[in-house]
């Protein structure tokens, strides 16, 4: 078997040119699924950071039936800012950072025109401890306790209302909890392109104690925004979040908060095998080809062969070695070139991209798709081989006296 | 005593829609030992008798006996096996593996019946240096001459400890010089071994060594040892070609 080995890899190196172009073309199918996929996995890891870290948090905490009335901002089902959940939360294994929420809707105004606003109310210290990424897209100042009436537009927003940052303000008004209208002066510190289109438009952040103010609701909250220490274990800690907090609170991850996340990665994940498959099949009929040729060209040594006494299937298993020749060097030169083009996009820190539906700049930092490498390796290798079986098959079928009479 | 013994041998092929009948009941016997000529014309039926008689294709009727077995109808994978352990092919165009080297060639019909490497080796370089190879036995055949690359291919006929020795035209690619060093050679390894040689050939220097020639002739066998081609290769020998 050895020597059928060592015949078959030589057999393929025989024709530099076309082992080259072959193994390239298996080599390029594995490298362009590996690299895809690695953008994949890097774009979906770029998303769910932005949504962990920048925007919703691992998990959020809502007083029971705040979900169903979302769109609403309810503000009467809050809870206290200081003890009671917040504590219980802060104490459950798995959490490293709690920021109390107040969101609420209300009007925007610059003295001569006003739009309609969803306000989040944040102690700043805390947000950016549980969403470090919050600020990764301000341009400006960030929040900062000290500045109790500064505030965070949306960048369009503050386009409309013709504000700038450092050097404006207005008023945002209200109905606080009792039904009665407030309104308060704000100063805006910075504005916000997150690349979410409806943040862009609507959300202004405060902090948490001016917005209290406005609304007439000292010390209470009406969310949670929790980090976890590991995001592989979210949903326990969420059990655990549940458990320590009772049937009155509702725990949400953030795979339950934007379900269209997973969907976009699926989405993606499902063009990428159809370009792959594309790949494969392109890099197969290469194979078949080649491997066509190799028994054409070789009609007379294969006659020899024959001649000298080898028997059809050790023919075919000659051919088919040839076909696992071209495979093992196909896919380990696609996995070492793949392999060294993502580890050195990533150690430069990824390429800049818009995420789907976004205008913001994210960097998408490719990472090895791990899931992908074995059913990647596996296809192209196993492709191979069986694009090789017709040609093998089709040799070790040769009449030896017509093929002793080829040319 | 008998090692082919063929009788009212018959081939024919469909060509189209044509039958062609390329044999038409031969009867020859060869005897161990000999270093037999068969000469006829393009088109007489030779190559398709030396194919017969070298198992690489079956007659389509008659009697094919090989050291006294029956061997015409069997299967492809059983006349791979009679070819490998008793018919030694020298080709016309010497047909090696060209990404083997000299050994690798000379080995390869006794590597893939799966021989001891050890004892092979020994035998290989013993053959190779009786053929006059050792120098070369690392090179590839395009590194070799065409007289060089017909030892190889004698060398390989030979390893295999055939009983019958098939050559087809091989000397029609060499020039005269190497052309009588490798019939020199067949004709020592036939004298000191004994191995039995079947030439198909146009070539008169065979002849003229040829112990006897068999002339085909429209697929019908003329037996005997042939004076004329004897006297052809006797005129080419002192004409000095």
């Amino acid at each position: 078997m050895f020597t059928l080995i060592r015949l078959a890899f030589r057999n393929v190196l025989r024709n530099k040119g076309r082992a080259v172009f072959t193994t390239g073309a298996i080599g390029f199918g594995v490298m362009m699924t590996l690299l895809l996929g690695s953008f994949v996995v890097g774009l979906g890891n770029a998303m769910v950071d932005d949504i962990v870290e920048g925007k919703v948090g691992a998990l959020q905490v809502h007083r029971k039936g705040y979900d169903d009335v979302r769109e609403n901002q309810p503000l009467d089902l809050d809870f206290a800012e200081v003890g009671g959940a917040m504590d219980k939360v802060r104490k459950v294994p798995g959490v490293t950072a709690v920021s109390p929420r107040l969101v609420f809707s209300g009007l925007a105004a610059n003295g001569a025109q006003s739009t309609m606003i969803v306000v989040t109310g944040v102690v700043p210290e805390l947000e950016y401890k549980a969403l470090p990424r919050s600020n990764e897209f301000l341009l400006g100042k960030r929040l900062d306790s000290a500045v109790p009436n500064g505030a965070i537009f949306g960048t369009e927003l503050a386009d409309a209302l013709g504000l700038k940052a450092g050097s404006g303000g207005g008023t945002i008004q209200a109905a606080a909890k009792s039904g009665q209208q407030n309104a308060l002066d704000f100063e805006l510190r910075g504005t916000l392109n997150n690349g979410n289109a409806f943040e862009s438009k609507r959300s202004v952040t405060v902090p948490l104690k001016w917005a209290q103010n406005l609304l007439g609701m000292e010390g209470r909250v009406t969310e949670l925004a929790v980090a976890t220490r590991n995001r592989a274990d979210i949903a326990d800690v969420a059990d655990r979040v549940r458990a320590a907090l009772g049937p009155d609170y509702e725990v949400q991850t953030w795979k339950q908060l934007r379900p269209n996340v997973d969907d976009v990665v699926n989405f993606q994940r499902m063009v990428l095998g159809a370009i792959c498959s594309i790949f494969l099949v392109i890099a197969i009929i290469g194979v078949i080809n080649t491997m066509l040729m190799a028994v054409m060209e070789r009609t007379r040594e294969i006659g020899t062969m024959m001649a000298v006494g080898m028997r059809r299937g050790r023919i075919t298993e000659l051919f088919l070695w040839e076909a696992v020749a071209l495979a093992v060097l196909g896919t380990t030169s696609g996995l070492a070139i793949s392999l060294t083009i993502i580890l050195t996009i990533a150690s430069r820190g990824g390429v800049p991209a818009n995420a789907p539906g976004s205008t913001a700049v994210y960097h998408i930092v490719p990472a090895v798709p791990l899931d992908l490498l074995l059913p990647t390796l596996l296809a192209a290798g196993l492709g191979t081989i069986l694009a090789g079986v017709y040609p093998s098959w089709r040799a070790a079928r040769l009449n030896p006296v017509d093929a002793l009479r080829a040319t | 005593m008998a090692l082919v013994q063929l009788s009212g041998i018959k081939k024919s092929y469909q060509l189209g829609k044509t039958e062609v009948v390329a044999l038409k009941g031969v009867d020859l016997t060869i005897d161990k030992g000999e270093f037999t000529v068969v000469m006829g014309p393009s088109g007489s039926g030779k190559t398709t008798l030396l194919n017969i008689i070298g198992c690489l294709d079956r007659a389509s009727a008659g009697s094919y006996k090989l050291d006294g077995e029956e061997i015409g109808h069997r299967d492809f994978n059983d006349l791979a096996e009679v070819r490998n352990r008793k018919i030694g092919f020298i080709f016309q165009n010497f047909n090696l593996i060209p990404v083997l080297d000299v050994v690798e060639n000379i080995e390869f019909p006794c590597v893939i019946r799966g021989e001891d490497r050890k004892a092979l080796r020994a035998r290989t370089l013993k053959i190779a240096a009786e053929v006059g190879l050792t120098p070369y036995l690392k090179q590839k055949p395009d590194e070799l001459s065409g007289g060089q690359r017909q030892r190889v291919a004698i060398a390989r006929a030979l390893v295999t400890e055939p009983q019958l020795v098939l050559a087809d035209e091989p000397t029609a690619n060499l020039d005269s010089t190497t052309a009588d060093q490798i019939i020199d050679l067949m004709l020592k390894l036939n004298r000191e071994h004994g191995v039995t040689f079947l030439f198909s050939t146009h070539d008169p220097r065979v002849m003229e060594h040829a112990r006897r020639v068999v002339r085909i002739h429209d697929g019908v066998m003329e037996d005997g040892t042939d004076a004329a081609a004897h006297e052809a290769g006797r005129m080419h020998a002192a004409l000095g070609h």
